[in-house]
């Protein structure tokens, strides 16, 4: 399936409208997911919220994911690692391919078991994912012994390893500690030691930041960094925060309403946006020097109830007729840079 | 009254939080406000800026009068207010309104917008019952909601749009001074920007000021012509926006500015990221608080503490501010006049701006 995939998106290359998204470098990335769906059932029927997305990331690279509340970010994470809720309530369509493997191939169990060994992640709030009732030392011990292992007396000097390597200090004395002895900030710290206890190949970041301090946030990022560059690890980072995420991405997505509006390398998306939602990011976020902050006008769309053709079209000041009659598609220009605007290249608006 | 008298004047206000239980041997005490004066002048806006636990929100709720200070004065256009309570603080009430973070947790969940508005309208005797809907109307119209929406509930609302009524609220009783408590923190970067610009306009048609309480400094940096640094309850700097932001002397100051997330296609390689966590309030180190994490502290920071001293057009309390090496301004230059991004952005904002007009 994935094979033919990508015979079929390599005949469109160069075409002006492909649905090409596999611009990349021959090497095969280390994950690659095409066409992911996620709907959830609702009252008004099946919603869905990630409505076919495509990306790659490749290996020791950082791939950031930004968009705005319910752009379907998170949804877009925990679906790749196979923690949505099962049963009816959730439809989850696609292709992920992590490593060669095709992940819909895989039981629950080997899901599980790849994810946390070869796929970590961390979260948001690092208070509610560590167990308030065991000390931090257990909690990285306990990922060793689970996924590899381990004894209980390696485990724990493992541990001792990882909080080292996490730049906690003292962390000998942090062992025994629980949770709530520590500061956020340090607490983040633990968290990305468990998520690296097993060397994970591929570390997914949901806003790993948003609760912390200016100060604080910088530590972490610089963490995320040096990890990064020591174990050749590849990240997702998904932020709102377009900053933090320039700190690091090499390559950046842009979610819209469920959807990858534009993505490139980050230089390129900052450069020379193409989509007029990334434009209108970027003028929102104040910078010195300008006088009135480019407001998006309007709110993010009801997914149950999205408008005809380009989702972004009714907040859109260069949108035209052709925007809302038809629906359009991402569209690569070049240079790894795709964008779902058929008003692109957006220089013919100048 | 000459133009420049400041409208809020806070001298010296300390706040300490005594947290021993019933049961502790020792007094444990909190100085979560550890001797704060500032000022804040007609039109003008105030940024207080800082960390979790700085003071910074202790400091705009002692200026509310929501919690008592220990010591110190707050006066406002002129009049001591420490000394007022209960019913005699409602003329002053009147003149100091606050717009707070989380719009929907001050908003009365039971009550419509119209309740809400009107409610307050009438206790402060500022519309009778023939004139309250188009009052609350036309405060709904400052604020950029359609006044139809006034028989609607609080959850019947985005996020941006109760941040608007909170404004709202506070505009109601034509306030001098709006102190706004992280008042755009929790808003989406879209939302954000159009709240900011909302709170801009309101300032210049009616000639508020504001103390605008926040730790994001891109904002602050936009929105605020004065900035006072805090950190661990005092204040470290304080001086002109531009002055702090492209002439910084406190290393803290510094620090904050040397990490703020800016978006932009060239990765800032001079990062200097301070080291630890901010010290507890409980149990604050010596002398200057911020010594332990400076990279420029002797032994007199650790024993003497710091009082703001002029330093060129800032204050800042730092005893070695005259020594430390000049600081160079990491973030990117402004967009260049003319550039591709720019034209565009200057395209988004008038055809935004001309759509808009066609809904109206």
């Amino acid at each position: 399936m994935r094979r033919q995939i990508q015979t079929e998106t390599r005949g469109h290359r160069g075409g002006q409208i492909s649905t090409d998204l596999n611009a990349g470098p021959i090497e095969a990335p280390l994950l690659s997911v095409r066409d992911l769906r996620v709907s959830f059932s609702s009252e008004d029927g099946l919603v869905p919220v990630v409505r076919g997305i495509s990306f790659d990331v490749e290996a020791g690279k950082c791939l950031g994911i930004v968009g705005e509340s319910g752009s379907g970010k998170s949804v877009t994470s925990l679906a790749l690692m196979g923690l949505l809720p099962p049963g009816s309530a959730t439809s989850v369509e696609g292709v992920v391919s992590f490593d060669g493997r095709d992940l819909q191939g895989l039981s629950r169990q080997q899901l599980r078991k790849l994810c946390g060994r070869e796929i970590a992640m961390v979260f948001q709030e690092p208070m509610t994912s560590l167990n308030p009732a065991l000390t931090v030392g257990d909690q990285v011990a306990e990922v060793l012994i689970t996924h590899e292992g381990e004894t209980k007396r390696a485990a724990r000097a493992r541990a001792l390893e990882l909080l080292r390597e996490v730049r906690i200090a003292a962390p000998e004395r942090r062992l025994d500690d629980y949770p709530h002895h520590l500061s956020g900030g340090m607490r983040q710290r633990v968290m990305i030691a468990m998520a690296l206890a097993c060397r994970p190949k591929l570390l997914i970041a949901d806003e790993p930041t948003t609760a912390l301090d200016v100060t604080v946030q910088a530590q972490i990022i610089e963490l995320l960094r040096v990890l990064q560059g020591e174990h050749g690890m590849s990240i997702i980072l998904i932020s709102h925060n377009l900053g933090v995420i320039s700190d690091i991405a090499d390559h950046i997505a842009v979610m819209y309403a469920g959807e990858i509006v534009e993505k490139g390398p980050s230089d390129r998306l900052f450069e020379n946006p193409e989509h007029p939602y990334t434009v209108g990011l970027l003028g929102a976020i104040p910078s010195h020097g300008r006088s009135r902050l480019a407001s998006i006008k309007g709110r993010v769309p009801d997914l149950a109830a999205l408008p005809p053709g380009c989702t972004f079209a009714p907040r859109c000041p260069f949108a035209e007729q052709a925007c809302v009659d038809a629906n359009v598609s991402i569209a690569n220009l070049g240079l790894h840079h795709f964008t779902a605007c058929r008003r692109a290249p957006l220089d013919q608006l100048l | 009254m000459t133009r420049d008298a400041p409208v809020l004047e806070v001298s010296n206000l300390v706040k300490q939080f005594d947290i021993s239980g019933p049961f502790a041997t020792s007094r444990q005490v909190v100085h979560a406000v550890d001797g704060v004066s500032l000022q804040v002048s007609r039109r003008e806006t105030l940024a207080i800026v800082g960390e979790s636990g700085c003071g910074k929100s202790t400091l705009g709720r002692l200026i509310m009068r929501l919690i008592e200070p220990t010591s110190g004065n707050i006066h406002l256009d002129g009049e001591e207010l420490t000394g007022i309570r209960g019913r005699a603080l409602v003329p002053y009430r009147r003149k100091l309104q606050m717009v707070f973070q989380d719009p929907f947790g001050s908003l009365n969940p039971r009550m419509t917008v119209q309740e809400t508005l009107g409610d307050l309208l009438r206790i402060h005797g500022l519309a009778s019952r023939g004139t309250m809907k188009q009052a609350v109307g036309d405060l709904l119209e400052m604020v950029g909601l359609p006044p139809a929406h006034a028989t609607r509930y609080p959850h019947e609302f985005s996020g941006g749009q109760r941040q608007r009524i909170g404004i709202a609220r506070a505009l109601a009783v034509k306030p001098s001074v709006i102190v706004c408590d992280e008042a755009v923190s929790a808003l989406d970067v879209s939302v954000q920007a159009q709240i900011v610009n909302l709170l801009q306009d309101i300032k210049d048609k009616l000639g508020l000021s504001y103390l605008f309480i926040s730790h994001d400094l891109m904002v602050v940096r936009h929105m605020a012509d004065r900035v006072a640094i805090m950190y661990l309850g005092r204040v470290v700097e304080t001086g002109t926006t531009e002055e702090i932001f492209s002439r910084p002397r406190h290393p803290y100051t510094r620090a904050l500015l040397d990490v703020v997330p800016i978006p932009g296609a060239t990765t800032r390689n001079k990062r200097a990221v301070l080291k630890g966590d901010i010290p507890s309030p409980l149990n604050p180190p010596s002398g200057c608080h911020f010594h332990p994490r400076c990279a420029f502290a002797i032994d007199r920071c650790a024993a003497e503490k710091p009082s703001l001293e002029r330093a060129g057009l800032t204050d800042v309390a730092c005893h070695r501010w005259k020594e430390i090496p000049d600081w160079s301004d990491p973030t990117p230059p402004p967009l260049a006049e003319g550039s591709r991004l720019q034209r565009l952005q200057e395209r988004y904002v008038a055809g935004a701006g001309a759509s808009m007009q066609e809904e109206r």
